[in-house]
């Protein structure tokens, strides 16, 4: 995969991907100067401001990325620093060395040995410190950009319960992770995946609650990744998973602070990406993607109603467009008597045959529901009168649908929209073709066959080497306190200890 | 891998295959079935004349503008019933679904010729359920009692089937006996089956226009009656509403009823049958044998139409005997009638042969005659708990109480 994807990129851009040797720097300022130019193609943004150093009276330079830094911090703590230091300094003493020591009123400083470090640190918005005579430079934490702050979750929305989400910032995430969890056994883990992009990818974990060697996998996975560029989790909840070939999702992605700190407590591993408010959580399970956050945050006994409604939600979204098919065209006797005359007044004239209606009402949904998420938002209104006005009603009183496949068709989206898990809905989505067709050519037999290798795939898959359909197979008796169930805290907590112990 | 996926590729390939080949052999969808709501059997020319009542769904359900009728009747001949069915589809364009029937009418002369017959064929298929009410139609042909259209019941198959469930509830000189049932009665020893009977009041020529329907009280309507009685499969008689109330009661169907019984110095006093159990126990002594009736009834006064102190417990005690008997009245007569009919309607042999099996080994070949002599020893026991929400009667204060 690696090798492929750099040989296409090879025709293209032979710069970037060409094997540089690394560049030492050089203890001539002009040259390092001139090679960092060059590298960037003289673009605007890279800033280099030269000086004197005024305690050596050598040549200085510093450089930084307009837009990616604090300009105040540069500016105060260190040009303005470094341009009136007086106390001579010793000649013997790197100056690099003495400057970070004693000079600088930065937090983050770390000496860089070759142009290749001074360019990641540059390109990631820190300011980076050349003195002439050197053979090292310096970089100063000096990131500071403009992002959107942490505002309201627009996807997960809650009643009860906090109201911030992640923004694309790394560094916010991480620091909305820690303001929930304040134990020192929160560790992160740092990477840096793309060969491209290079963007910044965090684990998360607390220490000891969960499993060392879950998290030694989840280690070993990120550093398999070869790509060259990641712009969103999914990319590396892709590069990941346990099994390629499915339309379950085996990574939980949240854009809640909460959520994520609710699931580190619970010894789950977090993975942070910059530039996406969606972190990636890992092992998860069928059931995770059946909870909300809120299943905590109010009275046990609605929560555990709500989440039965979001299993049978589950059921319908995905088998009721199906069985109406199967029983309408197949097992008319199941149905009761009344309804049945009903039904069959309706059918009177349509032209289709009951799957064929399913498919075309079920695909003009899945339509309007494209062009919902795709379109300028300021013309939404017009598709869903659209939407309405089509479904609805013209296409019952055309004789066209019945009315009763529409009331199927909109219960299943209805449904559908359930589940706090986006992912899990579009599997549902996925499979719920199949299954009309099934029931479509085999009646209700196809609809158990269907449900069985549903059931089947589900018992083959695994997330981080858990099976996916635990703790309802294999059946584990202790955890269903919170799986289908959501049982006081009190008996919830016991758990988390317990699992602590253990670690 | 590639290996694998080509596989996995063909056996997409064929599963898509096998949709589009199945050619879904049982598929039928609702425009191409014709439900049927009812079936009759009649007797005639030595072949069997089947009629099928099939709903009209369009009008049926609520929609406007329809003014065609609500059920369509088809009717034809065949020497088995299933070619009868058979033959029904060259008259009508639609397959006829039959896993909904309510009911099933048979003809008196059938009835009186046989129904294990007929039966066998209801019982074989798989597409009829057992859940369906069967009755008989007395006087009349069950093609015609098929055609009679009904007020408020548009479906005049649910309109006999709900008022035969709703007289044996509220009433109970019928008996609403399902398909399953009854093939027990016919199986069973020492019990012999009955059906509730259907007549058509008025012209039933008359009955099959729309017309009948618009009238506020319409010429020709259908009405449950009496108990049709038979020996092992076959009609022998009618059983009264008296009689069939007493039937009603031996047997322990009834739920609830209404009956009145006379004052002391004239006038009625109307008595509602709130429960009513009967307990039915065999007994055989030195080759002789009975069968105890044990029945409670719990009654409430529903009118009172003479001058009688209810607060008085004597006066109570006096309604109470009265009551008793009247039931014992009611079920002595249905016991003689079947006597007189010789078939053992109520399932006495069942409870002599629970008495004691040697016994009933000996007189089950001839029991239809044994029968006659069973000594019938009933026990009823009525409790009057309810005197209604006014205590004094208006009919004692107007001090003009028939006399």
């Amino acid at each position: 995969m690696g090798t492929h994807a750099s040989d296409a990129m090879h025709d293209k851009q032979p710069v970037i991907t060409e094997p540089s040797p690394q560049t030492p720097i050089a203890a001539q300022l002009p040259d390092n100067l001139r090679c960092i130019r060059d590298r960037v193609g003289h673009s605007a943004d890279i800033i280099i401001r030269e000086s004197s150093f005024a305690a050596l009276g050598k040549p200085m330079a510093v450089v930084y990325t307009d837009g990616l830094v604090d300009v105040t911090v540069i500016n105060d703590f260190i040009m303005r620093t470094l341009l009136t230091a007086s106390a001579p300094l010793d000649g013997d003493q790197d100056p690099i060395a003495v400057v970070a020591a004693t000079m600088l009123a930065v937090g983050e400083i770390s000496v860089l040995t070759n142009m290749e470090q001074v360019f990641d640190h540059v390109l990631s918005g820190d300011a980076a410190i050349f003195i002439g005579g050197s053979t090292s430079a310096l970089s100063a934490g000096t990131k500071g950009w403009k992002d959107r702050g942490v505002s309201e979750t627009s996807v997960e929305t809650v009643v009860r319960g906090p109201r911030e989400a992640f923004s694309e910032s790394i560094r916010t995430n991480t620091a909305l992770i820690r303001r929930k969890i304040k134990d020192p056994n929160l560790w992160l883990e740092s990477f840096k995946i793309g060969d491209v992009t290079k963007t910044d990818v965090a684990m998360m974990y607390l220490r000891g609650v969960a499993k060392d060697s879950l998290v030694a996998e989840a280690r070993s996975r990120l550093l398999k990744i070869k790509i060259d560029g990641i712009f969103e989790s999914s990319n590396i909840e892709e590069m990941i998973q346990d099994q390629q070939l499915t339309i379950f999702p085996t990574l939980y992605n949240s854009e809640r602070p909460d959520v994520i700190a609710m699931e580190l407590t619970k010894g789950k591993i977090a993975i942070l990406v910059d530039g996406t408010p969606f972190v990636l959580v890992a092992p998860a399970l069928f059931a995770t993607f059946l909870k909300a956050s809120e299943d905590y945050y109010h009275r046990f006994d609605i929560s555990t109603l709500l989440r039965i409604l979001r299993y049978a939600g589950f059921v319908v979204a995905l088998s009721a467009p199906s069985l109406y098919v199967a029983i309408t065209t197949f097992h008319q006797e199941m149905i009761p008597t009344q309804l049945l005359i009903s039904l069959s007044a309706q059918r009177e004239g349509i032209p289709f045959p009951a799957f064929v209606e399913a498919l075309i009402m079920e695909g003009t949904f899945e339509v309007l529901r494209e062009a919902a998420l795709r379109m300028p938002r300021s013309i939404g209104s017009a598709l869903s009168f659209v939407g309405t006005l089509v479904i609805g009603q013209a296409a019952v009183e055309a004789g066209i649908i019945s009315a009763a496949m529409v009331i199927v068709v909109a219960i299943t989206a209805i449904c559908s929209f359930v589940f706090p898990s986006y992912d899990l809905s579009n599997a549902i989505r996925i499979l719920r073709f199949p299954l009309m067709a099934l029931a479509a050519s085999f009646g209700l037999i196809g609809i158990f066959i269907g449900t069985l290798l549903i059931i089947m795939h589900l018992n083959s898959l695994q997330s981080f080497g858990i099976p996916y359909l635990s703790p309802f197979a294999p059946l584990e008796l202790a955890k269903q306190k919170d799986a289908f169930l959501r049982l006081p805290f009190r008996k919830l907590f016991n758990r988390i200890r317990v699992m602590k112990d253990r670690a | 891998m590639s290996a694998r996926s080509g596989r996995l590729l063909s056996a997409m390939a064929l599963l898509a295959c096998m949709i589009a080949l199945s050619g879904c052999w049982s598929r039928k969808e609702l425009n191409d079935i014709s439900i049927a709501a009812a079936m009759g059997i009649d007797w005639k020319d030595n072949q069997y004349l089947l009629t099928v009542q099939v709903v009209n769904p369009g009008n049926v359900s609520q929609k406007q503008g329809d003014t065609s009728a609500p059920v369509v009747v088809y009717s034809a001949k065949g020497v088995t019933l299933n070619e009868g069915v058979r033959r029904l589809t060259s008259s009508i364009s639609r397959k006829i679904f039959f896993s909904h029937i309510r009911i099933v009418v048979l003809s008196e002369e059938l009835a009186k010729r046989g129904i294990a017959r007929p039966l066998d064929f209801l019982m074989r298929g798989n597409e009829i359920r057992s859940d369906f009410t069967v009755v008989i139609a007395k006087g009349n042909s069950a093609k015609d009692v098929l055609g009679v259209l009904t007020p408020i019941e548009k479906i005049p198959a649910n309109f006999i089937f709900n008022a035969l469930e709703v007289a044996n509830k509220e009433w109970s000189p019928v008996a609403a006996i399902k398909l399953d049932e009854l093939s027990k009665f016919i199986l069973a020893e020492g019990v012999s089956p009955v059906l509730s009977g259907i007549h058509i009041y008025g012209e039933p020529s008359k009955g099959k226009l729309e017309e009948n329907v618009k009238s506020s009280s319409p010429s020709v309507r259908l009405q449950h009656a009496g108990i049709a009685a038979f020996k092992k499969d076959k009609l022998v008689g009618w059983l009264n509403e008296k009689e069939s109330r007493g039937y009603n009661a031996i047997t322990d169907r009834i739920k609830r009823t209404s009956l009145h019984v006379s004052c002391p110095d004239g006038g009625v006093v109307g008595i509602n049958i709130a429960a009513i159990r009967t307990k039915m126990r065999g007994e055989v002594k030195e080759g002789r044998m009975s069968i105890q009736l044990q029945t409670k009834i719990r009654a409430d006064i529903s009118s009172v139409e003479c001058e009688i102190d209810l607060t008085d417990p004597a006066v109570l005690q006096t309604l109470n005997g009265k009551v008793e008997a009247v039931g014992k009245d009611v079920m002595r007569q249905a016991v003689a009638k079947a006597k007189r009919l010789g078939t053992d309607i109520f399932g006495f042999g069942i409870a002599i042969h629970r008495a004691d099996p040697g016994h009933w080994k000996k007189v089950k070949d001839n029991w239809d005659e044994r029968f006659k002599e069973l000594d019938i020893a009933m026990d009823v026991h009525v409790s009057i708990t309810g005197t209604g929400t006014i205590g004094e009667s208006p009919v004692n204060k107007a001090g003009d109480g028939p006399s």
